[in-house]
């Protein structure tokens, strides 16, 4: 498998404060990870640097197919982010549109199918919408892209069971063939099974990175039960 | 793709500035109705009050474009919206750049639109003549220069000043926005704060430069003609400095990375 992503010697630093502490870290293609960690671990920073929204401390390095960070990347990598992002004077049409004039690999047509799913009318604008909407809304935009590497920070939290089913199922089946999903989450029982990677983050340092199969063998238990002993308060 | 982001940049912009444009040009041609008219006492209270509504909007123009440049800087860049502003895939440059060209596409309209505006209510023969009168002694003093040409000249120098405002502004919020905590306090005292200190500058410069008037020259109490060439031209290139450097420094800081929240 060839790497798609790779992470060296990454750190970052507020306020003399270690977010992330020298993070390696190898993401190959075909492949759907769990970035998995508590509240706080780092797992945001960490994909908030992947996507060029913070500025690494210095000697770290992130390549994407072997190019550092910019125009490539970005067309590349599908994020969705924690947060509703939208301009919400535009309507759900406008949004499209944008996704379209600025992401050549948007399928217009599967975002209107998406929609249509979902019952969500074109028309209405972002600030008209609940916040589970734009978030769905939001899932429907990042996976309406061919892109080589799904990014996802919490796409589970603060959703019902049946919501989590949907985000999942929309997950799976609208993503390209051969790309890589990174899902951050800590809640690990809902996504355990269409995962093959596992990365543990704990205080910011990279604890456990793995074959999800081969830690489940290795330690006779669920990768739930793992993350529960690993992280036990 | 400069194009694109320079479209949605001037689209929020002015889709506010819009009303205000149009009830500028509500009031300016109820104005120029109202005086057009035999002006009883009445008529004569409600011009006033039209005049004072026109001031009043013509102020609101110009400082809802600032804080619509400036929002427009801070929400896309650093707010929720950065999320999806940043993971574009344009260069750091380009997002600034079409910010830039944006406000400076947007200052240009207001002033466009107030200019025209005052024309619209006060622009006829008599107060045209009444204008090149104000500036006939200026004429006189330099007669290589019309009247016209130093009403362009100040025109030139107003929105030098005013691209000027807006560059302090975006070099504060981005300078503001490097640090942890406190973003926007530091981002409005730093803009603050840079543009008074080379307002000051400035004038000491232009007070520097006219000091080498020779006072044998002047005509009518009126500096030589050098002297005022050597002013004018000394702000205009001040402007011109300030504005090409705030916007250096400003994107070079920028490309350097943001630390969204």
């Amino acid at each position: 498998m060839g790497s798609l992503l790779e992470i060296k010697n990454l750190s970052k630093t507020f306020d003399n404060k270690k977010i992330l502490d020298n993070v390696n870290l190898n993401i190959e293609k075909g492949r759907i990870i769990g970035l998995l960690g508590k509240n706080g671990a780092g797992k945001s920073t960490l994909i908030k640097l992947i996507n060029d929204l913070l500025t690494a401390d210095e000697g770290g390095v992130i390549l994407f197919k072997g190019k550092k960070l910019g125009v490539y990347s970005k067309e590349h990598i599908s994020y969705l982010p924690e947060r509703t992002y939208l301009d919400k004077g535009m309507k759900v049409s406008d949004v499209i549109k944008f996704f379209k004039d600025f992401y050549s690999n948007f399928d217009e047509k599967k975002a209107y199918a998406l929609l249509k799913d979902l019952n969500l009318d074109s028309d209405i604008r972002i600030s008209k919408m609940s916040k589970g909407m734009q978030e769905k809304l939001q899932l429907i935009l990042v996976m309406s892209r061919d892109a080589d590497l799904y990014i996802l920070d919490e796409p589970l939290s603060g959703v019902d069971p049946a919501t989590r089913d949907y985000i999942l199922d929309t997950i799976l089946s609208n993503f390209k063939e051969g790309s890589s999903i990174i899902i951050s989450t800590h809640l690990i029982s809902d996504i355990e099974r269409i995962l093959d990677d596992v990365v543990f983050i704990d205080k910011g340092k990279v604890v456990i990175s793995s074959s999800a199969d081969e830690l489940r063998t290795k330690e006779k238990a669920s990768i739930d039960d793992i993350f529960r002993r690993e992280f036990k308060c | 793709m400069l194009k694109k982001l320079f479209k949605y940049d001037f689209i929020w912009i002015n889709k506010i500035m819009i009303i205000y444009y149009i009830i500028l040009l509500v009031i300016s041609i109820l104005t120029k109705t109202v005086e057009s008219m035999n002006q009883t006492f009445l008529l004569l209270i409600i011009d006033k009050i039209l005049s004072s509504m026109f001031i009043g909007c013509a102020i609101s123009v110009i400082i809802t474009t600032f804080m619509r440049i400036w929002a427009r800087f801070l929400v896309n860049n650093y707010k929720d919206e950065s999320y999806l502003t940043h993971t574009l895939p344009v260069t750091k440059n380009q997002i600034f750049n079409s910010k830039i060209l944006a406000g400076i596409t947007s200052i240009l309209i207001s002033t466009l639109v107030i200019v025209g505006c005052i024309a619209l209510i006060y622009l006829n023969a008599n107060n045209w003549e009444f204008l090149k009168a104000m500036f006939e002694s200026l004429v006189q003093a330099y007669s290589k220069f019309t009247a016209v040409s130093y009403i362009v000249g100040l025109i030139v120098l107003v929105i030098l000043e005013l691209f000027y405002i807006m560059f302090a502004g975006i070099l504060g919020l981005v300078i503001g926005h490097r640090s942890n905590n406190h973003k926007i306090l530091k981002s409005v005292i730093f803009g603050f704060i840079s543009y008074m200190v080379l307002l000051v500058l400035s004038f000491v410069i232009v007070g520097i430069t006219s000091s080498f008037t020779d006072s044998s020259l002047i005509y009518n109490g009126f500096p030589p003609v050098s002297t005022m060439k050597a002013i004018g031209l000394t702000f205009v290139i001040i402007y011109i400095i300030y504005n090409i450097s705030h916007y250096l420094l400003a994107k070079h800081l920028f490309n350097k990375g943001v630390n969204v929240e």
